[in-house]
Formats: structure tokens, sequence, C-alpha cells
């Protein structure tokens, strides 16, 4: 057995977690290992310390305030028709960003199209030429734009 | 079916005296789990109540193979870590806990919640603990389940689903790491 495999086999024996074999084997491991002997040595002032740490209270009361709590919120959930109040919230938030993103929207899309008619007409007031190939050619007064812009 | 499992299925019929009962049972394992793992007493409470709420949301989906322990010591773990993320990542934002007011609510939380019976010096205490918080969170876990809680091999190995094998090797080293940790402690000690 190697060295490691002794490490974990003494230090189960410090938990008294070994069987009577592992525990002999153990013990003779310990009689000719000074680093092993000191290692439990350690590990029995590291518990010692660990458990000494206290342990801390709370409030007697503290159970009912908590079961109170989780009572008000089920009374919250049940006024806003089974949703829960976080998802409440999530929902109200999106419903608003999804209201503000439809007005910017079509805001832009109003002054947009207003805009390419302006131009448009700029472009084309006075071009005969521009008359027939939009009564003639089936094209849109966007196409027109398109054509102009990009020449 | 034992005694938590009575409990979880009246709460889940929606038995508030029930919940308050089991937080009742709970309240000094989970307070204790915290304090140990946090490393101070300060906003125990506030943590074991957003426990607790987190398992009264989480109880429907409750599943009765497990025992309960293992199921709130996860829940525990899970809010204690997520909560010295946060704490890192606030410190490094901020220098606020320098303020006056900062250190006046510093003082009234430890007023709040204090370890009642440590046998240890606050200079002691400080050692120990900040030692355990600087171990690998595995090492720690573990090494509260075992020297704090004194749970057996078993337990430990079905709070953290873990083999019995990786149970044994896992403690010895946590145990060797806080050895290295500890190191100058332990010369004054000897």
């Amino acid at each position: 057995m190697n060295h490691k495999k002794n490490q974990i086999l003494v230090s189960s024996y410090l938990d008294g977690e070994v069987n009577e074999s592992e525990k002999a084997e153990a013990l003779s491991h310990l009689e000719v290992c000074p680093e092993c002997r000191q290692f439990i040595e350690q590990a029995k002032l590291m518990r010692e310390n660990i458990c000494a740490l206290g342990e801390v209270e709370l409030a007697n009361s503290f159970a009912a305030r908590v079961a109170y709590s989780v009572e008000k919120r089920d009374e919250q959930t049940v006024e806003w028709l089974g949703i829960e109040p976080s998802a409440r919230n999530t929902f109200i938030l999106l419903a608003g960003f999804v209201l503000v993103m439809f007005f910017l929207t079509s805001f832009n899309n109003n002054t947009g199209s207003a805009m390419n008619d302006q131009l448009l007409n700029r472009i084309t007031s006075n071009s005969v030429s521009t008359q027939v190939l939009l009564q003639q050619e089936n094209l849109s007064k966007s196409d027109l734009l398109y054509a102009v812009m990009t020449k | 079916m034992t005694d938590d499992f009575v409990l979880i299925k009246a709460i889940q019929a929606g038995d508030h005296q029930a919940f308050e009962s089991l937080v009742h049972r709970y309240q000094r394992q989970v307070a204790n789990l915290i304090y140990v793992t946090m490393g101070s007493s300060d906003d125990v409470d506030d943590i074991a109540q957003e426990v607790f709420i987190r398992v009264y949301r989480s109880l429907p989906r409750f599943k009765f193979d497990a025992s309960f322990f293992s199921w709130i010591y996860r829940i525990t773990m899970n809010l204690c870590i997520d909560e010295i993320r946060k704490r890192k990542i606030r410190k490094v934002l901020s220098l606020d806990f320098l303020t006056e007011d900062a250190l006046e609510k510093s003082r009234k939380d430890k007023d709040h919640v204090m370890p009642s019976d440590s046998l240890l010096t606050d200079e002691k205490r400080q050692v120990i603990q900040s030692a355990l918080q600087r171990l690998k969170p595995e090492h720690r876990d573990i090494l509260v389940l075992r020297e704090y809680k004194d749970l057996g091999y078993s337990e430990i190995a079905e709070t953290l689903n873990i083999s019995l094998e990786a149970v044994k090797s896992r403690i010895f080293r946590a145990r060797s790491e806080l050895k290295n940790l500890l190191s100058e402690y332990f010369e004054d000690q000897t």
C-alpha cells in the first residue's frame, strides 16, 4: 500500500470509520510513521478548534417571522390571480418595454416615410421621365428613390 | 414516513403552521452552517430567512426519496456561495465598508446574533474562521459536515451525493489543506 493510501486510512481511523482489519493496519502504520502521527495530532487539534467556534442562536421569534412572511406572500399571490409577485413584476416590466418599443418603432416609420416623400418630390417634381416610369413601369416611389440614391 | 415528510405533505397542502414547525426544527442547524461557512455571525439571520423562503418556494418540487437535511443543506450552501461572491464583487466595487455608517451597522449586526458558547478567544476564532474561508469550497463543506456537524461518512456521502471512497479521500485532503493554512498557528500551539 502506498503512503497516500495509508494517510487516507489513518484519517478514516481518526473518525472511527474503519473496520477491524483496517484499524489494525492503521495502528501498525502509525507505529512506524512519525509524519502520520503528527497528522493525527494536528487533525485532533483542528477538530477541537472547529468545534470550539461555538454556535449561533436565532431569535425565538424567527420561525414565526418567516412563516408570517411566506403567508403574506401567499396572500399576495392569490390577490394577483395566482401570479407570483416576482413573475408579476417581470411581466409588467416586459409589457412596458414592448409598449415603448412599439411607439418608438411606429414614430420612426412615420417620420421616415414622410422624409422619403419629401426627398422624392424634391428630386422628381419636374422630371417627365420619372412620371412615365412611375406610371408605365409599375414602380413604387420607394423603388425610384432607392435608384436615385444608389446612383 | 419521517416526521419531516409528514410536515412537508402538510405544507404542500397549505398548512402554514406546519411550515413554522419545520423552520423551528431546522433553524439552528441552518444558522450554524451559515455561521461557519460565512466565517462570521453577521447576516446569519438574513441569510437563514432567505434559505427558508427558498425552501418554501421549492417544496412543491421536493422529492421524497432523499433526506430533508441534505436538501436544505444544498440550498443553504448555494445561498452562502452566492453571498460570498456578491461580497467579493461589492468589496471590489465599493469602499462603503470604511464609512462610519457601515461600521455602525456592522457593530449592530454583531450585537444581533453572536456565537453563544465559543470556547476560543476572538483572535483564535478569527484565525480558524479565516483558514476555513480560504479552503477550497469542497474542502470547507466536507470539514464543516464532519468536524462541526459531526456527521458520519455515509451521511456525508448522501448529503454531498458522492461515494464513500470519495468522502474518505476528500476529508484527508481537506485536513491536509487546513493543516497547511494553520501551520503558523500550530507552531504557536506546540
